[in-house]
């Protein structure tokens, strides 16, 4: 193979990789349309879901009532290890592990509930851009509960 | 050309590093405060069906019921004296599943199966001269049904339920095929009001067989947690009412009563007796449990449930036909029967929901 041969061969790669990363990057835009803040169906929690990887996860970083009526920040304290019960509600991950399907679906991942310490197999599918069903179940997706979480801005 | 292969393969090697899929061991600081500030989002909210720290509900649930020795008295009837005889036990299966098929923020239809049976066991099995008794000895009771349950709310706070359910109830054995003249069907209608996200009320009416025979009753449904949700209170009166605390999310204790009560047409008793002047013989069960219940979780989502109690007779009387019977009526049925109280005991395996 002559220089100039390999030089071209080398270019040719190097466009192909190009070309294909960007239609990766088109492709991720439209799976990262999840990504941004979320109210809960309750209204009682927003949760920021944010990408990691080609996954995605998701934190409370809101809480209508953050503190006890007793006094003080709200924290796991039902969480089933003891060592994590102190640990702050504010930017706790509760959602993990989610990949995108496409069609709006993001499957194989897991919702955590304060409520209870309970963790619960997770789907999540985008009804429209800012519309979230969040489906927590057990084993199969018929024991389950869905919540539907709408999309807010912050305020600029 | 050394130096463009070790371009490229810089280049590679960036873009599959930078593929991570675990989480950052340590987040970021935040200010949360920023979140306080949002663009609201017009929604229509809707309240759940639950109040917080309620005790778990049952998906699926194997349970064995077990109620300690009492005595009983058949009445007389048709030609038949009196019997009086001694129940050493009954036990039964009570087997329950319930699917949640629609579960959004806006219905919640939960569809069930269940098996339920009451057998007895007799201290003089060959001594019972009353086919009443005869029929409880060798068949036992069983009720096999499929029921419905729609919860709607209709905004944050207002919501309605209703529940239906359809029973086959009568005197035959796990390896017959009940008839349709033993099918019996309950209904419920609540309204109420979720104030806030611990309390919620409602008000209803209910055709039921809980009192032995068919009955309309008003209806009441109460829950309640404490703003510390170590207690609480779930009541679906005149069904139900426990007295609840919280040990902890993974352990509960209840104390309170169930009614419990159907209408079994006793189709066996009827077949296995010659020249029985009644077609139509149902008995009206009717049964007071006061009880204490502790539920705890096994595993995981799999929790187990003891309870113990007393059963008081409320009914345990035949009449013809499925009639409709007010409270306190005085029409006297085909023939009473005395039954004694006695201690019980339930013990359950469950699947519960999220």
């Amino acid at each position: 193979m002559t220089r100039s041969k390999f030089l071209f061969s080398s270019l040719i790669l190097v466009f192909s990789f190009f070309a294909v990363s960007l239609f990766a990057v088109e492709d991720n835009k439209t799976q990262d349309k999840i990504v941004g803040l979320w109210e809960v169906g309750s209204g009682k929690a927003r949760v920021k879901v944010f990408a990691y990887g080609e996954k995605f996860a998701g934190k409370i970083v809101w809480l209508k009532e953050p503190n006890y009526p007793e006094g003080g920040p709200k924290v796991d304290r039902n969480n089933p290890d003891e060592s994590l019960r102190t640990k702050p509600l504010l930017g706790f991950t509760n959602l993990t592990g989610f990949e995108a399907k496409g069609n709006g679906k993001y499957e194989g991942g897991t919702i955590y509930d304060p409520e209870n310490g309970s963790t619960y197999n997770c789907i999540i599918e985008m009804k429209d851009d800012n519309t979230l069903e969040v489906r927590g179940y057990i084993g199969v997706a018929l024991f389950g509960r869905t919540d539907v979480w709408k999309r807010v801005i912050l305020k600029k | 050309m050394k130096k463009i292969v070790f371009a490229i393969f810089i280049f590679i090697s960036g873009v599959t590093l930078a593929q991570k899929d675990s989480l950052p061991a340590t987040e970021p600081e935040e200010d949360y405060s920023q979140y306080n500030n949002v663009e609201e989002v017009p929604t229509k909210r809707y309240c759940s069906s639950k109040v917080l720290g309620i005790s778990p509900s049952k998906l699926i649930s194997v349970g064995f019921d077990f109620v300690a020795a009492h005595n009983i008295e058949a009445g007389a009837f048709d030609g038949f004296l009196e019997n009086s005889s001694t129940i050493n036990y009954n036990n039964g299966l009570r087997i329950a599943a319930n699917f949640p098929v629609v579960s959004n923020t806006k219905w919640l239809l939960n569809l069930g199966v269940n098996w339920w049976e009451t057998n007895y066991n007799f201290k003089d099995q060959g001594k019972l001269n009353s086919p009443f008794l005869k029929t409880l000895n060798d068949n036992g009771l069983r009720t096999s049904g499929i029921n419905a349950t729609l919860f709607k709310p209709f905004n944050e706070y207002w919501f309605s339920v209703v529940q239906l359910s359809g029973d086959f109830n009568g005197d035959y054995k796990a390896s017959q095929f009940p008839a349709g003249n033993q099918v019996k069907y309950s209904v419920s209608a609540l309204y109420g009001k979720k104030k806030h996200d611990r309390v919620q009320l409602a008000f209803g009416i209910s055709r039921t067989y809980r009192a032995g025979a068919q009955a309309f009753f008003p209806i009441m449904m109460y829950n309640y947690t404490s703003p510390n949700k170590k207690w609480g209170i779930e009541a679906l009166l005149p069904a139900r009412a426990n007295f609840r605390y919280t040990l902890n999310a993974r352990n509960i204790l209840l104390a309170g009563f169930e009614l419990e009560g159907n209408a079994y047409r006793l189709n066996n008793m009827m077949n296995n007796t010659p020249n029985l002047n009644y077609t139509n013989l149902e008995l009206k069960r009717s049964e007071l449990r006061p009880r204490i219940t502790y539920e705890f979780a096994l595993y995981k989502f799999i929790w187990m449930s003891v309870q113990a109690g007393y059963r008081i007779n409320y009914r345990f009387d035949v009449d013809a036909g499925d009639t409709y019977k007010s409270l306190g009526s005085d029409v006297p049925y085909v023939f009473e029967n005395t039954l004694g109280n006695s201690f019980y005991t339930n013990v359950s395996i469950n699947l519960v929901s999220p």
